[in-house]
């Protein structure tokens, strides 16, 4: 399925911010590639540059030092081949559900009627058929979450670089939304690159699982998840997902120099799974 | 929202028939402070022989026309000065500085470069409508989600979409707000520079009439200007219920 093309390339990626108190190195020394079709999960302590990652990806950013290669253009602007899901679903307020899914479209110059047709076939698969013309804040978490994603879906990107979009949805909605997620992309993967500080909903969703280091973020483990889709919640039971899953905590806490009490609470074991 | 609107048109209907009822009982000299009924008389008698109308024209135009290119500067310059940071950094502080400067004081300079025709009187409403629109546009700029304006650039908006579609949307209820807050502004301003060298106009007629000791009619000009304000005060709100309902302004 998998095929090992390069897609995305960072090499010795270096990113400081430049703060009142002195620069502070968010990454450093970072070289990852991300192959085509493949949905690659980077999971990481707060702070450890994940979302500095999917923003250099993104071309909101440039590397201090290094270089980003997407599709063999260096340093890319910001474009439509990179949808981007936001944690916080980032819709317009002041335009319907409808207007947000088309906003791609329409600034393309694709004509009303053939954008309607979009508008409609893309909120149907995400079930948003109903909530057209609906303001976003009258909506659910999850819906809003859905909606973001419709937007982006219909400008059918190559790539799409998503950080930590079910995080701030409820327990339930969020596995939902996994699940409706892996099952949209069944039919045709897309490269994905899913930042997320959730051991669990990395396993569940991924076929690679890349863990970053506390900042300035390093890659301290890169990782195959070789367990057969659809998966469904079964997996937690499965001998694969609990060696991968011990081996990750392994990592996350083992190391020497951790902290003793980590007051990043985001990546203790979730023990309550419903 | 329907009960919201008869309690406050209520609270109109109390002060007027407390005010009536003071001035028939003769609590006060009515002399000095006619009651609304005489005030209207007296609009009716100006209105009959056209004076109220052309007091009116006269008013409106130099109003519109100071308000209507005010705003508009006021938003553009905002926009200008929010965006581009060297523009902003140096003409925040002097702006503010500008902005303080109460318009009455500014009615000598104004004659003294305008002369005493209407150009000067457009000039000082411009002035005092342009920079609460500015500010308002100014802060509603930078207020702007750094999210939105990356979602529109990753699904492929250039500058230019960026600033209508998100830029301008996002701050539409901040700009409305300074939009609103220049309607009493620019109003103070007018009635300022209707003071000095006018031969019509709502203020100018109110200053007249005290000369004159006509109370009636400088009570019902005084009521008038009033009722302008409010006129456009609903206009305002109106536009920001149907054009950004999402807006707080708007509830």
């Amino acid at each position: 399925m998998v095929d090992s093309s390069e897609v995305i390339g960072l090499g010795g990626v270096g990113v400081e911010f430049a703060r009142p108190a002195g620069a502070l190195t968010v990454l450093q020394g970072l070289d990852l590639t991300i192959h085509r079709g493949d949905f690659t999960c980077i999971l990481g302590p707060s702070g450890s540059g994940k979302t500095t990652i999917l923003n250099l990806i993104a071309g909101f950013i440039r590397p201090t030092h290094g270089s980003v290669v997407v599709e063999g253009r260096e340093s890319p602007s910001p474009g439509r081949d990179r949808g981007y899901v936001f944690q916080h679903h980032g819709l317009f307020p002041w335009k319907s559900i409808a207007q947000n899914i088309e906003f791609g479209l329409l600034i393309r110059g694709v004509p009303r009627s053939e954008r309607r047709a979009q508008v409609h076939r893309i909120a149907g698969a995400v079930g948003l058929g109903d909530f057209l013309d609906d303001r976003p804040d009258q909506l659910s978490g999850g819906m809003q979450q859905r909606a973001g994603l419709a937007r982006v879906l219909v400008n059918e990107p190559e790539i799409l670089l998503m950080d930590e979009p079910f995080s701030s949805l409820d327990a339930m909605t969020a596995q939902q939304m996994r699940e409706f997620l892996a099952r949209l992309l069944a039919p045709a993967p897309k490269t994905v690159v899913f930042v997320t500080h959730d051991v669990d909903e990395a396993l569940f969703l991924a076929d690679r699982v890349i863990l970053l280091s506390e900042r300035p973020g390093r890659v301290v483990l890169d990782e195959r998840v070789q367990l057969a889709r659809p998966r469904s919640e079964d997996i937690v039971g499965e001998k694969s997902y609990l060696q991968l899953r011990s081996l990750i905590y392994s990592h996350l806490f083992g190391r020497e120099n951790a902290p003793a009490s980590d007051s990043d609470n985001a990546l203790r074991p979730s023990t309550a799974k419903d | 929202m329907i009960r919201r609107r008869v309690v406050g048109a209520a609270a109109f209907v109390v002060i007027v028939v407390i005010w009536q009822v003071a001035a028939a009982t003769r609590l006060y000299n009515p002399v000095l402070l006619p009651p609304p009924s005489s005030a209207i008389v007296a609009l009716e008698r100006l209105a009959a022989n056209g004076t109220l109308a052309n007091d009116l024209g006269a008013s409106l135009g130099r109003y519109g026309v100071g308000f209507g290119i005010g705003c508009m500067a006021g938003v553009l310059v905002g926009f200008i000065t929010s965006r581009v940071r060297l523009i902003g950094d140096a003409v925040e502080p002097l702006f503010h500085y500008l902005r303080s400067i109460p318009s009455v004081a500014l009615i000598p300079a104004v004659i003294v470069l305008f002369g005493i025709g209407d150009g000067g009187k457009v000039a000082i409403v411009v002035w005092a409508c342009f920079f609460p629109t500015w500010l308002n546009t100014f802060l509603g700029m930078r207020e702007v989600r750094p999210e939105h304006i990356r979602t529109a650039q990753s699904l492929g908006a250039s500058p230019i979409v960026v600033a209508f579609h998100v830029l301008l949307p996002s701050s539409l209820p901040y700009i409305l707000a300074g939009v609103r807050t220049a309607i009493a502004t620019g109003l103070f301003a007018l009635a300022a520079g209707e003071m000095i060298g006018a031969s019509a106009g709502i203020a100018f007629r109110i200053f007249q009439s005290y000369e004159l000791f006509h109370t009636d009619a400088m009570i019902g000009y005084t009521l008038l200007i009033g009722a302008v304000a409010l006129v456009a005060d609903l206009i305002v709100v109106a536009i920001t219920t149907r054009l950004a309902p999402w807006s707080i302004a708007a509830k």
